[in-house]
């Protein structure tokens, strides 16, 4: 493996442009893949995810490894997708606000138009159907998934990467997972 | 619930298979590595001095980069700035001495203008004058105190001084006869040199109206280069004017209008110191025994300055015999 995520980051902003290199083909499909799954289209995840990298690149010199890069790197991601949907106008899901709450609450806005139950219910393949499952799934949830299987991140650090305290983080992972088995009939 | 959680994280997998693409993964590292060289730059001019717990950066400057472009231009924009002045100033001085020799020098116009007032006494009325060589002026046509001031028509007999008016109080006189002086005195001490802008503008009334008198067109015929102290526009132009570029023209009526002042500056002068030139001439025609033409003269004299006291031997010199 060589070396960490923080040494690569350190030596970038120490000026070494093949740690960046190193860093960027560990992470690029991840973060892609997380932006991706959180907004509507192709075109605006390739901007969102090329302005991450750019505040990555651009941050670098205040990079101090008190965190995990990970963890910093999503923090950046999320930042990014909260602005992202505030100009799109979707309402936010409070990250403070309880789980059960949530779940009585209205529909979500969808990232995808093949957030649609009856979508989901033509899904035959299984991972069309998952893929449409985890599509339906309220904002805060997807990104607690996509956060724990994409970025490999804990339930601290899912709160932290995402402003929110840890009992909400594990919770909003819990139904996240609860909800996909369901579509795949594994629950 | 570990097995249907690795069971998911495994089916999730086979789906997520996402990646950006090449072009997008080029420009985000194109970018990394220009801001890593600026960065690496700036380390490279940056010393670090460790003082116990504190790091600090300090940034060392290169004393062996060259100058900025921006000082070198500083540097010479004055100086160039003076030669272009000079240059321009000196190319403009020269043109003038090239399109007017002697404009540098500051001789007053009246000194400078008398070759090119020639023209301007030189009116029609040359044709009706008697003839240069004859200098005499018949005294009998002169017009009265009173006639002087009341606007003269084309038919007037005109009373043109066979030499320039304008030159007259500059040059000496010329050795001739006494009575030729007396001539050009006299015809410098009436407003009749006066009369041919009148006659002119005169005559540019009439050519508005479109009925040129006959006199008037005898006179072009007969000398259409004399009106040269007029606008172009009175008599046809010459072919040379015609062809002249209007910057030209504008140069050839601000000389002309300047010796036209000058004339007149001339004539003043001359006027003033009348009366005494005259009997000095009226003098000499007695001392040679030409008494008829000195009387005639004298008479003219008194007519025209009927309160000038003559002194004793003035009188002596003059008196009719």
């Amino acid at each position: 493996m060589g070396e960490t995520d923080e040494q690569l980051m350190l030596a970038y902003a120490g000026g070494d442009a093949h740690a960046f290199e190193s860093l960027y083909a560990r992470h690029k499909g991840p973060v892609y893949r997380y932006v991706l799954r959180s907004v509507k289209s192709r075109g605006e995840a390739e901007e969102l995810f090329q302005d991450v990298w750019e505040k990555v690149i651009g941050a670098a010199e205040r990079y101090r490894p008190q965190a995990k890069f990970t963890t910093w790197l999503y923090t950046i991601a999320h930042h990014r997708l909260v602005d992202h949907w505030r100009v799109k106008g979707l309402a936010l899901v409070s990250i403070d606000v309880d789980d059960d709450e949530e779940e009585a609450r209205a529909p979500e806005p969808r990232a995808a138009p093949s957030s649609e139950p009856h979508r989901i219910a033509e899904a035959r393949d299984t991972l069309e159907v998952l893929s449409a499952a985890l599509a339906a799934l309220p904002l805060a949830q997807r990104e607690a998934f996509l956060l724990h299987h994409e970025g490999d991140l804990s339930v601290a650090e899912i709160a932290a990467a995402t402003g929110t305290n840890e009992e909400a983080a594990k919770s909003r992972l819990r139904y996240a997972i609860n909800k996909l088995k369901d579509a795949l009939g594994d629950g | 619930m570990a097995d249907s959680d690795d069971d998911l994280k495994r089916r999730y997998r086979e789906i997520a298979r996402e990646e950006p693409s090449s072009a997008l993964d080029a420009a985000i590292l194109a970018k990394a590595r220009i801001k890593a060289e600026t960065r690496g730059k700036l380390v490279s001019d940056t010393t670090f001095t460790t003082t116990g717990n504190s790091r600090t950066a300090k940034v060392v400057s290169d004393t062996s980069l060259p100058l900025v472009s921006g000082s070198r231009f500083r540097r010479w924009s004055v100086p160039l700035s003076l030669a272009a002045v000079l240059m321009l100033g000196i190319g403009v001085s020269l043109r003038m001495q090239f399109d007017k020799p002697g404009v540098e020098t500051s001789i007053p116009n009246e000194y400078a203008m008398p070759e090119r007032a020639e023209p301007a006494p030189a009116t029609p009325a040359e044709k009706t004058a008697p003839p240069a060589a004859t200098g005499m002026v018949q005294p009998t046509q002169s017009p009265s105190p009173a006639a002087r001031g009341a606007p003269t028509t084309l038919a007037e007999p005109v009373f043109v001084p066979a030499s320039p008016p304008a030159s007259a109080p500059a040059i000496a006189p010329a050795p001739s006869s006494p009575s030729t002086e007396l001539a050009r005195d006299q015809a410098a001490a009436s407003p009749a040199p006066a009369q041919p802008k009148e006659r002119v503008e005169n005559r540019a009334r009439a050519d508005a109206a479109f009925v040129p008198t006959p006199p008037l067109a005898e006179l072009k015929a007969a000398a259409p280069a004399t009106i040269t102290t007029q606008p172009s526009t009175l008599l046809p132009p010459s072919p040379p004017a015609a062809a002249a570029s209007p910057p030209a023209r504008q140069r050839a009526k601000r000389e002309s209008e300047a010796d036209a002042a000058a004339g007149a500056r001339a004539l003043r002068k001359s006027v003033a110191a009348d009366p005494e030139r005259e009997l000095v001439q009226i003098a000499k025609l007695r001392e040679a025994s030409q008494n008829e033409e000195a009387d005639k003269a004298l008479e003219e004299f008194r007519k025209r300055y009927p309160e000038f006291k003559i002194s004793e031997g003035m009188w002596d010199r003059v008196r009719p015999r």
